[in-house]
């Protein structure tokens, strides 16, 4: 029976579990609030050229972003150029013949290679190539940066395959398409929008990421690119690095990163959203 | 070259220890339409899938015994190219439906190389639509999507996408188990006019569709071929005790 | 396992050099993690784990590592950021399926997923120069004043910066995280159990308690993974937890985790003999866990799910 008390227990415990949930909620607008007032200042100094600017020195007014910005989207592209096609063959590879024992042990690596700290992985990268080659190079923190966003890809994208209906691909068999045919013609577009999706993600991930890079990428402020073999900048790395300096100028510039960053992540994420909203079948 | 399009020898298949088919043997024309006809949950569909080998992406499924399919043992062959010639159209209609009408149609044509240019194609497209008759209603809409078609328009769909591959046989399953009784009549008209130009196994649990189309039947029930033979001596004087009842809807 | 058909070959041959090579790849790290780290290990020996001492030194004989500040607090900050994710997170998993109408709830899992993905250094950022004065002064202080009689909050807080405000910025960071991975579990679950708990005439808390239940395992094995993530984390602790050497068991002192000592001292390792393997040897111990870690909590993530679906 509906005692009163248990009545009452239910709505306390309720609430008890919002007002919670709303507390983890909360930080996300501090964190805007703050980001746009503290980086708004920074923009509004230099406005555009903020972000065409090469980095200033600890006793210089202001400075800019430009070869953390150029080196996060050229690192992350090419991040994702290196760890897609992998992840996506062994994603396919995985969900057609899902009984063989080379399946199983892709799975169980593949997993556990998301358990390993990207610092780890930095560190790696730094003893073999970054040694060898003499210097650190956007390729360095290319490759960290892949081997680090590998495994969500392919979690993405054996999820993507998994998802197409059972009476599709017995169509696509019935008809004597063979596995290789049935992805070109049939399966990848059914999942354009999946697979478009996951390369959003898996570029914005490595966009954001900041321990893969610490070893490997180096730390260019002199000029906006000097080329693929030879250190770059990143914008959360160059967050970090004046985050964590004692000069003013490096806070200021670090706060106007921010906002650059944040932004740039909330419209990627809005539009991978978008896209995923729109799926028909 | 056989005279046969199918020659089953002492067939057994077992799904996870269940026993489904058991012990088939049975032969089949080229150029007739040979309808497998049984109670639901005979094994009628699979005896469909071991021709194509589809059974071969079920998990436990064991085939023991000989088929060979246009003179050639199945298990000796790429089951992919098996199944280029020997295509299925299944139950439930399943148009790609990310890929226009005419997309369709002409896909499987396309990747088999059935036809060498944009206009053969097109002149195979329209073909297969009006040998399922579905021409007239969807030909000025071939851009279309699947959606946009009635469940009956869709099976012809498939229909027709299985013709334009232009295989040897067809293998049918219920095909117009899910379709309304217009749509039905028309897609069993198409089947009869296909016999030149291929050899069409069709399964169905209707007795009166068996009749209305078949040159030859077999009865499946519970794994065994209870009785075959030309169309009209099984209806007209089916020897065994089960066609009877099932003849008559009883079973 | 053989392939009938030509064209099966082909995409079983060309995958499996990615198959090997991926497994490579992984035992390449575990190795050169581990051959680097040997010449700490063979020097120091079990006084890694023991010696808080960083004196580095141009003579080799002279120089001394310990990783034991690091370590603990490692642990320190680990355990402590996943015990306070994880009644948040199940707070927010239950509040978005169950408490809150669909379209509020939907809205309240999209500001989640925002979290989640946010780049960690904005956390670490803001969480530097706005969280840890504010908790400082608001809770930090109180604590040492109050409950300063408890080893744990014996030291004065003076910059904030220390293991506690470091896992409270990590908790908000992974709670996300660790919400979406409860969300994928709670709807694994079968809606005949949900029915069975209403059907018995169990109110909503009480219906949600023994989903809770069910899910417990889960909830572990989330803990697990939530864990292994914390754990190495870098930007946000580099950021918060102070940065000292010091040897100490209150959590309102500044420390070290294994991953801030590496981004700080990697640098100037280098010009010591035995510095850079010494933290590689920390990194070893950080895989180590981390893997073992992460492994489990597959695991049982498996184990549970093939229970739950019978």
């Amino acid at each position: 029976m509906y005692s009163r008390l248990r009545v009452i227990k239910n709505y306390l415990a309720l609430s008890i579990i919002v007002v919670t949930s709303l507390v983890c909620l909360i930080p996300l607008a501090s964190i805007l609030y703050i980001a746009l007032r503290e980086g708004g200042n920074t923009l509004l100094e230099l406005g555009l050229r903020f972000l065409i600017e090469l980095p200033p020195t600890p006793l210089s007014p202001s400075g800019g972003i430009a070869p953390a910005l150029i080196g996060s989207i050229i690192s992350s592209t090419l991040a994702l150029f290196i760890a897609v096609p992998p992840s996506f063959m062994l994603a396919y590879f995985v969900t057609e013949f899902p009984r063989h024992p080379f399946s199983k042990v892709c799975e169980l690596v593949v997993r556990s290679f998301m358990g390993v700290p990207s610092i780890v992985v930095s560190m790696f990268v730094y003893y073999t190539l970054v040694i060898p080659m003499g210097t650190q190079s956007i390729i360095a923190g290319s490759l960290s940066l892949s081997f680090v966003s590998l495994p969500y890809a392919y979690v993405y994208f054996t999820s993507a395959f998994r998802s197409i209906p059972s009476n599709i691909r017995e169509a696509a068999m019935a008809l004597g398409m063979s596995r290789v045919r049935a992805l070109r013609y049939v399966y990848v577009g059914l999942l354009r929008r999946s697979l478009t999706t996951g390369l959003l993600v898996t570029y914005l991930r490595a966009f954001g990421d900041t321990a893969p890079l610490l070893f490997t990428m180096g730390f260019l402020t002199s000029t906006v690119f000097a080329g693929l073999l030879k250190p770059g900048n990143a914008l959360p790395l160059l967050i970090f690095v004046y985050a964590l300096s004692p000069y003013e100028t490096f806070h200021r510039v670090a706060w106007g990163a921010t906002l650059v960053l944040l932004l740039i992540y909330l419209a990627l994420f809005i539009v991978t959203r978008s896209l995923v909203r729109g799926v028909k079948l | 070259m056989s005279a046969y399009a199918v020659e089953v020898d002492n067939l057994t298949v077992k799904i996870r220890e269940v026993i489904v088919l058991r012990d088939i043997t049975l032969r089949i024309r080229r150029n007739t339409i040979f309808v497998l006809m049984g109670p639901s949950g005979s094994g009628k569909s699979t005896f469909l899938r071991t021709l194509n080998r589809l059974i071969d992406f079920v998990e436990g499924s064991e085939v023991r015994g000989s088929v060979r399919v246009l003179g050639r043992d199945i298990y000796e062959v790429d089951p992919y190219i098996l199944r280029s010639k020997v295509v299925m159209v299944s139950q439930e209609p399943n148009p790609f439906p990310h890929m226009t009408i005419y997309d369709n149609v002409a896909l499987p044509a396309r990747l088999n190389k059935v036809a060498r240019s944009k206009r053969e194609l097109d002149g195979l497209v329209r073909w297969a639509l009006e040998r399922v008759m579905l021409w007239d209603e969807v030909k000025d809409r071939l851009r279309d999507y699947p959606h946009t078609l009635s469940g009956g328009q869709r099976q012809r769909l498939c229909l027709a996408r299985a013709l334009a591959a232009k295989p040897e046989i067809l293998l049918l399953d219920e095909p117009t188990a899910n379709i309304d009784p217009a749509n039905t009549l028309r897609i069993e008209e198409s089947l009869r006019n296909l016999r030149d130009e291929v050899t069409v196994i069709m399964v169905t649990h209707m007795p009166h569709q068996a009749a209305r189309v078949a040159d030859h039947v077999a009865l499946l029930y519970d794994g065994t071929i209870v009785e075959e033979g030309p169309a009209r001596e099984v209806f007209m004087n089916p020897r065994n005790d089960i066609t009877n009842k099932f003849l008559r809807g009883v079973l | 396992m053989i392939f009938p058909s030509k064209s099966d070959r082909l995409l079983f041959y060309s995958t499996l050099p990615l198959v090997v090579g991926v497994v490579g790849l992984l035992l390449a790290i575990v190795s050169v993690t581990l051959a680097l780290a040997w010449p700490s290990i063979e020097r120091f020996g079990i006084s890694l784990l023991l010696s808080s001492a960083w004196k580095p030194s141009d003579d080799p004989l002279a120089e001394s590592y310990g990783l034991a500040p690091a370590v603990a607090g490692s642990l320190y900050v680990a355990m402590l950021a996943t015990l306070i994710s994880t009644p948040l997170s199940i707070a927010l998993v239950l509040t978005v399926t169950e408490v809150l109408p669909r379209r509020l709830g939907t809205f309240l899992r999209y500001v989640a997923e925002v979290m989640g993905g946010l780049p960690t250094v904005i956390y670490g950022l803001w969480g530097s120069s706005v969280l840890v004065p504010l908790l400082r002064d608001t809770f930090m202080r109180p604590l040492h004043e109050y409950l300063g009689f408890i080893p744990l909050f014996s030291c004065e807080p003076v910059t904030g910066y220390s293991a506690l405000a470091a896992s409270i910025v990590l908790a908000i960071a992974s709670t996300p995280y660790m919400a979406a991975l409860l969300i994928e579990g709670y709807q694994m679950i079968p809606s005949k159990y949900r029915e069975g708990a209403y059907s018995l005439g169990a109110t909503k808390y009480e219906m949600l308690r023994i989903m809770l239940g069910i899910l417990k395992p889960y909830m572990v094995a989330a803990s697990l993974l939530g864990f292994s993530r914390t754990l190495g984390e870098t930007t946000i602790v580099a950021l918060t937890v102070g940065n000292s050497l010091k040897f100490t068991t209150c959590l309102l002192d500044p420390m070290y985790t294994i991953p801030s000592l590496i981004a700080n001292q990697f640098e100037s390792a280098g010009l010591y003999r035995y510095a850079l393997p010494t933290l590689f040897t920390g990194a070893l111990l950080l895989l180590f866990i981390c893997l073992v870690a992460s492994y489990l909590g597959i695991k049982l993530i498996y184990a549970w799910r093939g229970r739950v679906y019978v």
